[in-house]
């Protein structure tokens, strides 16, 4: 790709982890931080001076800020306070009802959509791409959970543009899986340097079981491949079929509600109960909530590895709970969970019209199908052993950075024909669910449905838009009213509005409607059930360009204050040692702007002020730092 | 009724697509168009699924929203409102029920479900297998469900031969039999039946979720 050409990057925006990552000719590959980390924790932190952390540190300080640090955020967007009853005991932080069927979180009076909580970490990722790039990123692919609903997506491509983010595409985790396997397969690009393969994943950090010997099994050119996706909050089975580079998605099925936290929460409640049969206390402060989910994760995390995990817990008061949990334990404890994702698999596997003898391979994304358990089960459900070569926590993002150079024109040899996961409809009559579009149709598609008016001189028709496999409309999801408005005045019944549900390749809901008649284009207007409406996109997305020069602004100064520190101190050292060659009213002059110059870097909030100070302060000391040098080659 | 159908409209669809193509015109064609015109293919009930897949995959290769320029709103809302309905049309022409209903509806006429005469005996029948299919689960008789499964799939296959062999007909005839429309209406419907049967007893779970 050209230098001048837009950047665009791959995002995974996962439950408990996000990453980012580019691809070019030499293949995808993750960014990773200043410590070489690629993996992001979905997890900020809301400190007292208004100050917001992000990732690990904020991953650090959880258990004593459990009411400020909002994990997990992704289980909330785009949905409703009813969608997020069995959700709310387990938040240690505070989940109030928004406009609409929204909800938003409440931190220290202050109310944030999970759009706007969501967003803060896309921040972080574009400026890690930024600093990575010399250069603005504002171009994304962003992947979402493939059974995410209309709603779900457009929050998403929401948070998006609120952090200054085109989302050019919105693409499903599995089907970037297999886009990442299946242009590792067939050895990323032409171009790619000859007599090596071309490794997808960077660093050492690959950590995943299978590596080695089942490399040699990498997915065929032409071939079938189930994508089996267990993450921290969400699960996605996906049936694709790959023939001469193109992708196409044959079914999906999955939970946005089932992940590695489903699995954390049994431990957490398991160990809930019994300190209160055996001590009489409740232990479900948000302190506890927030610890109680630390250890049960790592409890989950060893018993992957090993047979057993012992449990403690200072309950204060000298009182201690303490026990060893089995991994035979732990699985009986969840083993309707690991049901659930076979179901999925199940109907997928029926609604792509295929036994197992028609599938090649197995490929496991997401970190939570590093349980033994999960394994056994998937291969024993489509009797053949599952596929890890790449991590699996690093391999959707891999596939979105693919995707995004698709869309950039830099790769032709590759295309994704994807799927919609959930039936859409609308409102009968009655209550009943009329569904325009089924599940897993290939997408984009369409579908046109005629209204017409009840009454004389009717202006505006609404129209109730479903999502689900339900038959009742109050058993489904309603994604949003449309409103057509414009209709010109005619009696009852004669208007022919036609209504064109259009679901783009981002799995999105698009609506144009029409009068037939007069050949008037009606307006629609959506009112969102679940989601912001396009104003209050825009107010936010503004807000938060104001509060990113406030963000850079506080940046600089703490960027500023610590060269101060570096600066100063340095002096300190060669005064020391060699100030006794200077004159003594250099010398004091040079203490004397040292201390002033510490003082305006504690005080002042004028970034531009203390840079000229800094620069200032340089000067003064290039004599000492002359004599400095002198005195040093002298010394050789 | 036609046979090969060469549109060289829908051919620059697989071919790929000349510079300074008129977007408005190639929409108006296509959104009319029939399905195996789009697919350049014979219209009769055997089809070569490979050579479709391929067809498709190639029309996908040049019209996917994908592949048009991001910046050009006009390309952009082609290659959105084409790629639906070329997606509906290898979905109609891929599954052999919804291809024989488009062989139907080429030969003009009610269709399937809005004629809904069914085989004289079918009701008679469906009604008997619901009510040993309910005796069955009550009473946990496993080797009686399974008698019953592989009956209704025999009956499913059968009425999809019968389905078969009515469009071959159907097409030889020029599509002007109606003895050959109206018995086709009548397996058609019987499919539906045989079908949700099949589907039922062999996935309950997912059919009650």
């Amino acid at each position: 790709m050209s230098e001048a050409g837009d950047i665009i990057v791959g995002i995974d925006l996962g439950t408990t982890f996000s990453l980012v990552a580019y691809a070019d000719e030499r293949g995808p590959r993750v960014l990773t931080d200043e410590q070489g980390e690629a993996r992001l924790p979905s997890v900020l932190g809301f400190g007292s001076d208004g100050r917001v952390t992000i990732g690990w540190e904020a991953r650090r300080h959880a258990v004593e800020n459990p009411e400020h640090t909002i994990c997990s955020i992704k289980r909330l967007i785009g949905l409703g306070m009813d969608d997020l009853r069995s959700e709310l005991p387990f938040l240690s932080y505070h989940v109030v009802k928004g406009e609409r069927d929204t909800v938003q979180v409440e931190i220290d009076g202050n109310r944030m959509s999970p759009q706007e909580l969501s967003s803060i970490i896309l921040r972080a990722l574009k400026q890690r791409a930024e600093k990575h790039f010399g250069r603005a990123v504002d171009k994304a692919v962003i992947t979402v959970p493939a059974y995410f609903d209309d709603a779900q997506r457009q929050a998403t491509r929401d948070a998006g543009r609120i952090a200054g983010l085109e989302v050019v595409r919105i693409i499903n985790e599995p089907t970037a899986a297999a886009l990442a396997y299946g242009i590792g397969a067939r050895g990323t690009a032409e171009k790619a340097p000859v007599g090596r393969s071309v490794s997808l994943s960077v660093g050492d950090k690959t950590k995943c079981a299978g590596v080695g010997s089942s490399v040699m099994a990498a997915p065929a050119e032409n071939s079938t491949i189930v994508v089996f996706d267990l993450g921290g909050g969400t699960f996605d089975v996906s049936i694709l079929r790959l023939t001469d580079g193109v992708f196409e998605v044959l079914s999906t099925a999955g939970d946005t509600h089932l992940g590695g936290d489903d699995w954390d929460r049994r431990i957490i409640t398991l160990v809930q109960n019994e300190v209160r049969a055996q001590f009489k206390v409740d232990i479900d402060s948000p302190a506890t909530r927030q610890a109680l989910r630390l250890l049960a994760e790592q409890v989950k995390i060893r018993l992957s590895n090993e047979p057993s995990a012992q449990v403690e817990l200072d309950l204060g008061n000298k009182q201690t709970y303490c026990r060893t949990i089995d991994r035979d334990e732990f699985e009986s404890l969840t083993a309707d969970l690991v049901e659930r994702t076979v179901a999925a698999c199940e109907k997928a596997r029926r609604d792509a019209g295929l036994s197992n003898v028609d599938i090649h391979q197995i490929v496991l994304v997401g970190g939570s199908t590093r349980m033994p358990m999960v394994r056994r089960r998937v291969e024993g459900f489509f009797e053949r052993k599952p596929y890890t070569a790449l991590n699996p926590d690093e391999v959707v993002a891999l596939g979105a950075a693919v995707q995004a150079q698709v869309l950039s024109g830099g790769r032709t040899d590759a295309l994704l024909l994807d799927v919609t996961p959930l039936s859409l409809g609308i409102e009968t009559m009655g209550g009943a669910m009329g569904k325009l579009i089924f599940r897993n149709t290939r997408i984009p598609c369409r579908a046109v449905e005629r209204f017409t008016t009840f009454v004389d001189g009717q202006a505006n028709v609404k129209i109730n838009v479903l999502q689900g496999e339900r038959e009742l409309a109050a058993d489904c999801r309603s994604l949003a009213t449309f409103d057509l408005r414009g209709i010109p005045p005619m009696p009852a019944g004669l208007p022919k509005i036609d209504v064109e549900f259009l679901i783009d390749a981002n799995g999105i809901l698009n609506v144009a409607a029409r009068e037939e008649r007069s050949g008037a284009n009606a307006t629609v207007q959506i009112i969102p059930n679940h989601g912001l409406t396009r104003e209050e996109v825009r107010r936010i997305e503004q807000e938060s360009i104001a509060h990113a020069r406030e963000d850079m602004t506080a940046h600089r100064l703490i960027d500023l204050r610590n060269q101060v520190e570096f600066d100063t101190h340095k002096t300190e050292q060669t005064l020391a040692k060699y100030g006794h060659l200077l004159p003594s009213g250099e010398r004091t002059r040079l203490t004397e702007m040292m201390s002033d110059l510490k003082r305006h870097a504690a005080e002042t909030s004028d970034a531009n002020s203390l840079h000229q100070a800094l620069d200032r302060f340089g000067k003064s000391t290039e004599s000492l730092a002359n004599l400095a040098m002198t005195e040093a080659l002298r010394a050789d | 009724m036609p046979g090969a159908a060469a549109c060289p409209h829908c051919a620059t669809l697989r071919q790929g697509l000349s510079p300074g193509v008129n977007w408005d015109a190639l929409w108006s064609h296509l959104r009319s168009a029939d399905a195996f015109e789009v697919f350049g293919m014979a219209a009769c009930y055997d089809i070569d699924e490979r050579a479709l897949g391929e067809a498709n995959r190639s029309i996908h290769r040049n019209i996917h929203p994908d592949r048009l320029p991001r910046g050009d709103d006009a390309a952009q809302d082609f290659a959105l409102r084409a790629s639906a309905i070329v997606n509906q049309a290898y979905a109609t022409l891929k599954d052999p029920v919804l291809r024989a209903e488009h062989l139907l509806a080429r030969a003009g006429g009610k269709s399937a479900s809005a004629d809904k005469q069914v085989p004289p005996d079918l009701l008679g029948e469906v009604m008997l297998v619901r009510e040993e299919l309910e005796e069955a689960r009550a009473s946990g008789d496993s080797a009686t469900l399974a008698r019953i499964q592989r009956d209704a799939i025999q009956r499913r296959d059968r009425a999809a031969q019968a389905i078969a062999g009515l469009c071959r007909q159907l097409v030889e005839s020029g599509g002007r039999t109606e003895e050959v429309k109206s018995a086709l209406r009548m397996q058609l419907n019987a499919m539906k039946y045989h079908s949700n049967l099949v589907n039922e007893l062999e996935y309950p779970a997912v059919t009650s979720a």
